[in-house]
């Protein structure tokens, strides 16, 4: 049923410029990842295959953005990677969002010592730095694409539990959380049911925004070696790859970055666009 | 002589303010409602009304005393369903008392879910009937807070607490949010709900003018103590304490009746100092 | 009361405040929202008219308009406010070098409206530098101090050094009143003025600000949902529902009897204080929307262009 606020709500997105611009970049970068097979000239090239004929050569009609050191498109390889990165920011929210967003329900809600427990449990995981985290894990275990995941979701959830605990110490104040308890609703049901919807509008902008930058940090630690291996592509170690490169063949690691930053900036602006209409709706 | 319904017995509760001081909120008082009665307290800021229906709640236990409903100590122990059921709330403002995010219905419906009260099936008609006993039209059951006016919003919030079949209503200033058309409607509704359905209610304000119509006994908090108490007419006619004839000589009216029967309690030498500051 | 409906030169000498035929829209989600269809009202020197509604009639808007605090805020205005003999309606540079000085406004919750990050003592200063912009430090504490004891504040050093958030509700409420008169303005705006405070004492602030009003000789224009604090504070009084107003006669007349529907349910609904009774009115009629009612004697003055 629609409301009032919620039409305030489209109209604020559908005019804010930033907003479009983010939805098209990400658009771009979704169906690319979701149509791969169809939209990449050369498919194969993401796997191990090599044409040494055409090494290291420019953008060019053949290959609209250039090919890397043994040969392949690297248009293709990006477009692959865009698939590889959407998965891993897909896998490591649905993982860490869920937990965090737990911990941070408990955490408001229930009592002092509750509350201490877990939210200093989340200050420790905080207090790692997220590369020396994710290196220890990679480390630990060979890395992987899996392992950086893993990384990766350990350093994340910490901020969800942080952003749920602020909204749920708020929503606890609101009548509707007494009634609710003094109606005798169970302790699930007032989390989950009540106040976990009123936090819902942040959380899913969060997500969003989060998206891009759980692609920066994979990339970032991919670019050290910790993430994707060889052959799979990944924007971060096609970077890597291609740095030594410089600047004779540029395009090795220009257009990975300038595809880091598409993704990033989509998901951002996407992301502050839904944070204000969010806000237009209140 | 009925056994009243709900005692508070000697009840005192102190809270440690921000700064550290150590706040009386109530101070040794005993009050008591007996069953189908609507019992006022008379209460400004500062007086210990929130704490009193907070305790009555069950929300936090009283430093010393006790609270019994229905004769059984209730105080100091968690409370089962059942009582829970039992005492219901009214709070003074019905934006926040509803959950924007759920449909009018959805929080009718949440104590027919808690307690288990009907069928499952047939919840969604019980809710149905529960509004339209508020004089809402049952369609609203699809519509949320944010679409309803204050007046509308206190009568789901009314029809939620009455999805549970309590027995006693503490309504902590129940109309004083609301425009004065409004409020003489909720109270009308009061009213006639506490006739149909044989309710006790604990009604918390600071408007004696409001309680004069409702209420059988009233009981006056200043500063955590009990200073009055008595049938609704005594206090009217011969109220006993300074700070209950203050009280009724602030009070603004519009007639001239009114004004001559307020001026009694208005003394020529008003000390008008200053209040102590915060 | 003199009757000057028709005044030469358009100098309004004797009007403090005229409002003509206001309409003001405020852009909403489905299109305008009409807060005021056609408000016209007048304030005389010294008077004390209020302007009574429940909530969403528009009251509000007339305040914060006539301050001046509406005019660039994305709102469709039409008609005419007359500050004195200024045309203020479109002009907000015109309100705004007479605000704080010839035209004050003190509000519901002092404690939300005054800054919390000065202390009253800065205000003060603040205040009277908007009149004499030169005036000394020690002049104008000496000033304030007189303020505060004329709101009966008897420790007024004590009260200068403060924070508004130290000062208890009642206090800080005596303060706004003594800020908003302490340039002697022509026009007072209240709106709903110790509403927020409990009633033992919203009376007693009130009726020092009444006593206050009455040596300084302000013109007020009060704005309130409760007709029993308009009875005891008000000269005349306009009704307004649903952004125009519905009735306007003076305090004698409206209370002794009352003729527009709206009117008669508002004073119906109010619980008696001295016999038991449920107020009894409907929320809302049809015939709420019948057209004003101008009681003997009280109509709009009008302006004779020079």
């Amino acid at each position: 049923m629609r409301l009032a606020g919620d039409s305030a709500a489209w109209r604020a997105f559908w005019r804010n410029p930033s907003a479009l611009v983010g939805l098209t970049l990400v658009a771009l970068v979704v169906l690319a990842a979701l149509f791969a097979n169809v939209i990449a000239p050369y498919p194969s090239h993401a796997g191990p295959v090599g044409d040494f004929a055409a090494m290291s050569a420019g953008p060019s009609a053949q290959y609209l953005l250039g090919t890397d050191t043994i040969g392949r498109d690297l248009l293709s390889r990006l477009i692959f990677a865009y698939r590889l990165s959407l998965e891993m920011a897909i896998v490591v929210l649905a993982i860490a969002t869920p937990i965090g967003v737990t911990v941070g329900l408990l955490g408001g809600y229930l009592g002092p010592v509750s509350s201490y427990a877990l939210m200093r449990l989340t200050d420790v995981f905080l207090a790692i730095p997220p590369l020396v985290l994710a290196m220890s894990i990679t480390g630990f275990l060979a890395p992987s694409a899996i392992h950086g995941m893993m990384a990766i979701t350990a350093m994340w959830w910490p901020w969800y539990a942080r952003l749920a605990y602020n909204l749920t110490r708020a929503e606890k104040q609101e009548g509707y959380v007494l009634a609710a308890e003094t109606v005798g609703a169970s302790t699930p049901h007032i989390l989950f049911r009540e106040i976990l919807p009123n936090c819902m509008p942040a959380i899913l902008t969060k997500m969003t925004i989060d998206v891009g930058f759980v692609i920066l940090i994979a990339s970032s630690m991919s670019f050290l070696g910790l993430g994707a291996q060889a052959p799979t592509p990944d924007l971060g170690s096609m970077v890597a790859d291609g740095a030594r490169y410089m600047p004779d063949a540029w395009w090795l690691t220009a257009f990975p970055a300038l595809a880091i930053l598409i993704v990033v900036m989509g998901f951002n602006l996407l992301g502050d666009g839904l944070r204000e209409a969010a806000d237009a709706r209140d | 002589m009925t056994e009243p319904l709900l005692t508070v017995e000697g009840v005192s509760k102190r809270f440690r303010s921000a700064a550290g001081q150590d706040v009386h909120a109530l101070s040794d008082v005993s009050i008591d409602v007996k069953p189908g009665e609507c019992h006022a307290i008379i209460g400004e800021s500062g007086s210990g009304k929130s704490t009193l229906a907070g305790l009555i709640l069950g929300l936090f236990e009283p430093a010393t005393g006790l609270i019994r409903f229905k004769g059984a100590v209730v105080s100091g122990r968690r409370r089962p369903l059942a009582l829970k059921r039992a005492i219901q709330l009214i709070q003074q403002n019905p934006r926040s008392a509803l959950n924007s995010r759920r449909t009018v219905g959805q929080s009718v419906r949440l104590p027919l879910d808690v307690h288990g009260i009907g069928k499952r099936s047939l919840r969604n008609e019980r809710v149905a009937e529960l509004l339209r006993e508020v004089d809402l039209p049952p369609d609203y059951a699809n519509r949320t807070p944010r679409a309803l006016s204050g007046g509308e919003r206190q009568r789901v919030a009314i029809a939620r607490a009455l999805a549970c079949e309590p027995q006693l209503l503490v309504l902590d200033e129940p109309t004083s949010a609301l425009d004065v058309l409004v409020q003489a409607r909720v109270l009308q509704l009061l009213t006639r709900i506490r006739r149909e359905r044989g309710l006790a209610y604990l009604f918390i304000t600071h408007d004696l003018a409001v309680v004069h119509g409702i209420a059988e006994r009233v009981s006056v908090l200043e500063k955590g103590e009990l200073v009055e108490t008595g049938p609704t007419r005594e206090i009217f006619d011969s109220p006993r304490t300074a700070y209950t004839r203050r009280l009724l000589g602030s009070i603004p009216v519009v007639t001239e009746e009114e004004a001559r029967f307020r001026d009694r309690f208005r003394t020529s030498a008003e000390p008008d100092g200053e209040d102590a500051g915060a | 009361m003199p009757v000057t409906d028709v005044l030469i030169d358009g100098r309004a000498r004797d009007v403090v405040l005229a409002v003509r035929d206001l309409r003001v829209a405020f852009s909403g989600v489905r299109g305008p929202v009409e807060a005021l269809r056609g408000v016209s009202l007048h304030v005389r020197r010294g008077e004390k008219v209020a302007l009574v509604g429940e909530s969403g009639s528009g009251k509000s808007t007339i305040a914060r308009l006539v301050l001046g605090l509406l005019q660039d805020q994305g709102v469709r205005i039409a008609g005419s406010v007359r500050l004195g003999s200024r045309e203020i309606v479109d002009d907000e540079s015109l309100v705004r070098a007479a605000r704080g000085d010839r035209v004050t406004m003190i509000f519901q919750d002092a404690v939300s409206s005054l800054n919390p990050t000065f202390t009253i003592g800065d205000q003060f200063r603040e205040v009277l530098r908007r009149r004499d912009p030169k005036i000394s430090k020690s002049h104008a504490d000496r000033r304030a101090r007189a303020a505060l004891a004329d709101v009966h504040l008897h420790e007024p050093d004590r009260v200068l050094s403060s924070y508004v958030f130290q000062l208890s509700g009642g206090m800080s409420q005596r303060v706004m009143i003594s800020l908003a008169l302490a340039n002697d303005p022509e026009l007072l705006v209240a709106d709903e003025p110790g509403s927020s405070l409990d009633v033992t004492v919203q009376a007693q602030t009130l009726r020092l600000m009444n006593d206050l009003i009455g040596r300084h000789g302000t013109s007020v224009l009060f704005i309130s949902h409760n007709l029993g604090v308009v009875r005891e504070f008000a000269d005349r009084v306009y009704v307004i529902y649903r952004g125009r107003i519905v009735e306007h006669a003076t305090v004698a007349q409206l209370f002794a009897g009352a003729r527009h529907p709206y009117t008669r349910a508002l004073l119906a609904a109010m619980p008696r204080l001295d016999e038991p009774a449920v107020p009894d009115a409907p929320e809302t009629r049809p015939d709420f929307n019948d057209p004003l009612i101008e009681h003997p004697g009280c109509f709009e003055p009008n302006f004779v262009a020079a």
